[in-house]
C-alpha cells in the first residue's frame, strides 16, 4: 500500500488562486484551493463546467502560472520556475492526454509516440523503436504507421496515451479523455489508463465529468466554483481491469 | 525536431501547394513588375549604349541625361583632341525635328548626325539597306518602330521621303535599336546634313565622341578632358548611370511605375504574409501541443522558420522563374521593357523570404506564450 500522508504528496496546491483578465472583464477561476495529489493513484478531478478544472491542472502541469498560491510539484514549486524551466520540467516531469487527442496530424501514429522522445534529443530511429514496442503493449501495433485520422476515436486516444506515457513521466495529467467517445470506448480507454499508468512511481490526475467513468477513481476531489469542496476515496473495489501488458520499463 | 516541421508541412498536400502558389505569385509579381521598371530605366539609356565605337562622351558642363541638349561650341571638338590621351574624336549632333509627311502631317522625330568622314555613332543592325548609303545626298536611316509609326502597313521600303525643315530626306535604310524612352521615330544621318535639317538656331554642336587610345583608362582621360576644356566628360558607362539617375529624380514618368512596382511588393508582400499566417495559425494547436510537451521556444522558432524558408526559397524559384519567361517573351514578341539585373532577383528573394518569416513568426507568437486554451480545446 502506498503512503497517503500529505508529506509525501506528489502534488501540492496551498492557497491556490487564479484570475484571468482585468478589471470588469476579470474572472476567478480558482479561489483558494488546496489539495494533494499522490503516486500510486489515480485521482480524478470532477465538477460542472467552469468550475475550474482545466485551470487547475493546467497550473499542476506547468502550463499557467497560478495567480497567487503555491503549487509543488515533485518538491519543485512551479512558482518559482522561470519559462524555459517550466518548459523543461514538463518534459521530464508530465505526460499529457487532452479530450481531443491532439495527435499531430501529418504524422503517423508511431511518430506522434516518439514525439515526447524526439523533444527530449533521443535519435529518431531509438524513439520510434520506443514508439513501435508500446503501441503493441497497448494492442495497437497493427495501427502503428496509420494517419490520426484514419483511427478511431478510441484508437487515437490509445496512441494519446502511449504518447503521454512513452517518456516515464511521473504526474501524468488527462483532461477529459473520455468525454469525446461513446460509453463502451470511455470505459475501455478508463481501464486501459489505470493498467498501464497508474504506477507506484506516478501520479495519474484526470479531469472529468463524465460520471460513467467517476468508479475509476482511487480518490475523488469535487471542484466548485474555483474551490474543493469535497475529497473522497474510494469505499469499494477497484473496478475490474482486463489483464494488459506493462509498458516496458526503461 | 526539424523532419516533424517537413511533415507538418508537406503532409497536408493541398495547403503546401496552395501556400507555394501563393507565394510564387507574390514572386513573379514583385520580380515582374521591378523588371519593368528597371526595363524603362534602361530604355532612357538605349541612345547612348547605341553608340558602340566611342567610349566617352563630351557635354556641355551642365547637361544631365541624353535627351538634355545644350551646345558645345565648334573649337571645342578641337580642344579635346589635344587632350593627352584621346585617340580620336568627332561630332555628333543630337536634337528633335519635325517630319512632315506626305498626307501633310506632322511627326515629331530624334535625329542624331554622325561624323561625315567616320560615320562614327551610325547604328550597326540593319533590316534594309546599308550604312554607307548615309553618304548619298539626303540620306537617312529610320529605326524600324518608327518607319512602322508612319507607315503602318507593307513591308519596309527604301526610297521613302519626307521633309525636314523644308528639306527632303530619303530613307536609304532601315535599323534595329533598343527600344527608347520616348517613342518617337529616331533618324540617322550624316552630321552635315543634320545640321541642314533642322533650323538655323538649332545648328549647333551636341556632343563630343570620343576614345582614349589603347592602354589609357577612359575613366583618366574624361577627368583629364574636364580639367583641361571645362567640359562635362563620362565613359558611356557613367553617362547610362547618369542618365537613369536624373530620370528618376528629376521626372515623374519613372516615379509613376515606381509607384506600381511598389504596388507589385505590397500586393505580393499581402498574399504572401496572408498565406503563411494562416498557415502558421492553423498549426497553432499542433505547435501548442508540441510546447505542451517540452518543447523550447528557440525549437519551435527553428521549425517555424524552417518552414517559412522552405515555402519561401521554393516558391521564390518558381516565381522568379516564371517572370524571366514572361520577361523573356515580351522583350522578344512585343519588346516591351524588361530588364532583370540581379537586383531584381535578389530584391525579390530578400522581399519574400523577409516577409514570410516576418508573417511566421509573428503568427507563432501566441505559441511561445503558450496559452492553455490553445492546448486544451484540442485541434
Ligand atoms: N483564457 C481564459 N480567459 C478568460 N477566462 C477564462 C479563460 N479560460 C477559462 N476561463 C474562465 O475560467 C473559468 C474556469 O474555466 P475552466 O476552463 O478551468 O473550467 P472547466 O472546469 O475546465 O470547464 P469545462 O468543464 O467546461 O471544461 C470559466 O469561467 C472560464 O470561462
Ligand atoms: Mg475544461
Amino acid at each position: 500500500m502506498v503512503a497517503q500522508t500529505p508529506n509525501d504528496a506528489l502534488v501540492r496546491c496551498r492557497n491556490l488562486a487564479h484570475e484571468y483578465g482585468e478589471g470588469e472583464a476579470r474572472v476567478f477561476a480558482l479561489r483558494g484551493l488546496d489539495l494533494d495529489i499522490y503516486a500510486g493513484q489515480l485521482t480524478l478531478l470532477v465538477g460542472p463546467s467552469g468550475c475550474g478544472k482545466t485551470t487547475l491542472l493546467s497550473i499542476i502541469a506547468g502550463i499557467l502560472r497560478a495567480s497567487h498560491g503555491d503549487v509543488t510539484v515533485l518538491d519543485t514549486a512551479l512558482q518559482t520556475l522561470s519559462g524555459s524551466e517550466k518548459t523543461e520540467f514538463r518534459r521530464k516531469n508530465v505526460g499529457f492526454v487532452f479530450q481531443q487527442y491532439n495527435l499531430l496530424p501529418e504524422l503517423t501514429a508511431v511518430e506522434n509516440v516518439a514525439v515526447p522522445l524526439i523533444v527530449a534529443g533521443e535519435r529518431r530511429s531509438v524513439a520510434l523503436a520506443r514508439g513501435r514496442e508500446l503501441l503493441a503493449s497497448l494492442n495497437m501495433g497493427h495501427r502503428a504507421n496509420a494517419r490520426p485520422q484514419k483511427l478511431s476515436g478510441g484508437e487515437q486516444q490509445r496512441v494519446a496515451i502511449a504518447r503521454a506515457l512513452v517518456h516515464h513521466p511521473r504526474l501524468l495529467v488527462c483532461d477529459e479523455p473520455t468525454s469525446a467517445l461513446d460509453e463502451r470506448t470511455g470505459h475501455a480507454i478508463m481501464e486501459l489508463l489505470y493498467g498501464v499508468a497508474v504506477d507506484p512511481e506516478r501520479a495519474v490526475l484526470v479531469v472529468t465529468h463524465d460520471s460513467r467513468v467517476f468508479a475509476f477513481g482511487d480518490r475523488t476531489a469535487y471542484l466548485n466554483d474555483g474551490q474543493v469542496v469535497r475529497v473522497e476515496a474510494r469505499t469499494g473495489p477497484r473496478p475490474a481491469i482486463a489483464p494488459l501488458a506493462k509498458q516496458p520499463t526503461p | 525536431m526539424l523532419w516533424i516541421a517537413l511533415k507538418m508541412l508537406v503532409g497536408n498536400r493541398g495547403k503546401y501547394v496552395g501556400m507555394i502558389v501563393g507565394v510564387s505569385f507574390a514572386a513573379l509579381l514583385i520580380g515582374q513588375q521591378a523588371s519593368v521598371f528597371f526595363g524603362i530605366m534602361w530604355h532612357t539609356t538605349s541612345q547612348i549604349r547605341e553608340v558602340r565605337d566611342a567610349d566617352i562622351w563630351v557635354m556641355n558642363p551642365n547637361v544631365e541625361y541624353i535627351d538634355d541638349i545644350k551646345p558645345l561650341r565648334d573649337t571645342d571638338l578641337y580642344r579635346v583632341r589635344g587632350v593627352e590621351g584621346v585617340a580620336w574624336a568627332v561630332k555628333y549632333f543630337k536634337g528633335g525635328s519635325r517630319a512632315r509627311l506626305d498626307d501633310g502631317q506632322y511627326q515629331q522625330v530624334v535625329l542624331n548626325g554622325v561624323d561625315d568622314a567616320t560615320l562614327v555613332g551610325a547604328p550597326r543592325d540593319m533590316i534594309i539597306g546599308s550604312v554607307d548609303d548615309l553618304r548619298k545626298p539626303d540620306a537617312i536611316i529610320i529605326d524600324d518602330l518608327g518607319y512602322r509609326l508612319i507607315w503602318p502597313d507593307g513591308p519596309f521600303e527604301l526610297g521613302k521621303v519626307f521633309e525636314m525643315n523644308d528639306r527632303r530626306a530619303v530613307i536609304v535604310g532601315v535599323c534595329r535599336i533598343g527600344k527608347t524612352f520616348q517613342a518617337f521615330p529616331i533618324i540617322y544621318t550624316r552630321y552635315s546634313e543634320a545640321t541642314a535639317f533642322v533650323p538655323v538656331e538649332r545648328k549647333v554642336l551636341s556632343f563630343v565622341l570620343a576614345k582614349a587610345q589603347p592602354g589609357e583608362d577612359s575613366q583618366e582621360v574624361c577627368r583629364r578632358i574636364e580639367q583641361q576644356c571645362g567640359l562635362r566628360a563620362l565613359t558611356r558607362k557613367d553617362f547610362c548611370w547618369q542618365t537613369m539617375y536624373t530620370y528618376f529624380t528629376k521626372t515623374a514618368i519613372p516615379i509613376n511605375f515606381g509607384i506600381t512596382m511598389l504596388l507589385g511588393l505590397i500586393v505580393g508582400a499581402a498574399i504572401t504574409a496572408q498565406t503563411f499566417y494562416m498557415f502558421t495559425l492553423e498549426n497553432l494547436r499542433q505547435f501548442g501541443t508540441l510546447k505542451a510537451l517540452g518543447t523550447r521556444n528557440s525549437t519551435i522558432m527553428r521549425m517555424v522558420v524552417f518552414q517559412a524558408v522552405l515555402v519561401g526559397a521554393i516558391g521564390y524559384a518558381l516565381g522568379i522563374g516564371l517572370s524571366a519567361i514572361f520577361g523573356d517573351v515580351a522583350r522578344s514578341t512585343a519588346r516591351l521593357a524588361f530588364l532583370m539585373p540581379w537586383p531584381v532577383f535578389a530584391g525579390t528573394g530578400a522581399a519574400v523570404l523577409f516577409i514570410i518569416i516576418l508573417s511566421s513568426v509573428l503568427s507563432v507568437r501566441r505559441v511561445l506564450q503558450l496559452d492553455p486554451s490553445a492546448v486544451f480545446q484540442g485541434f
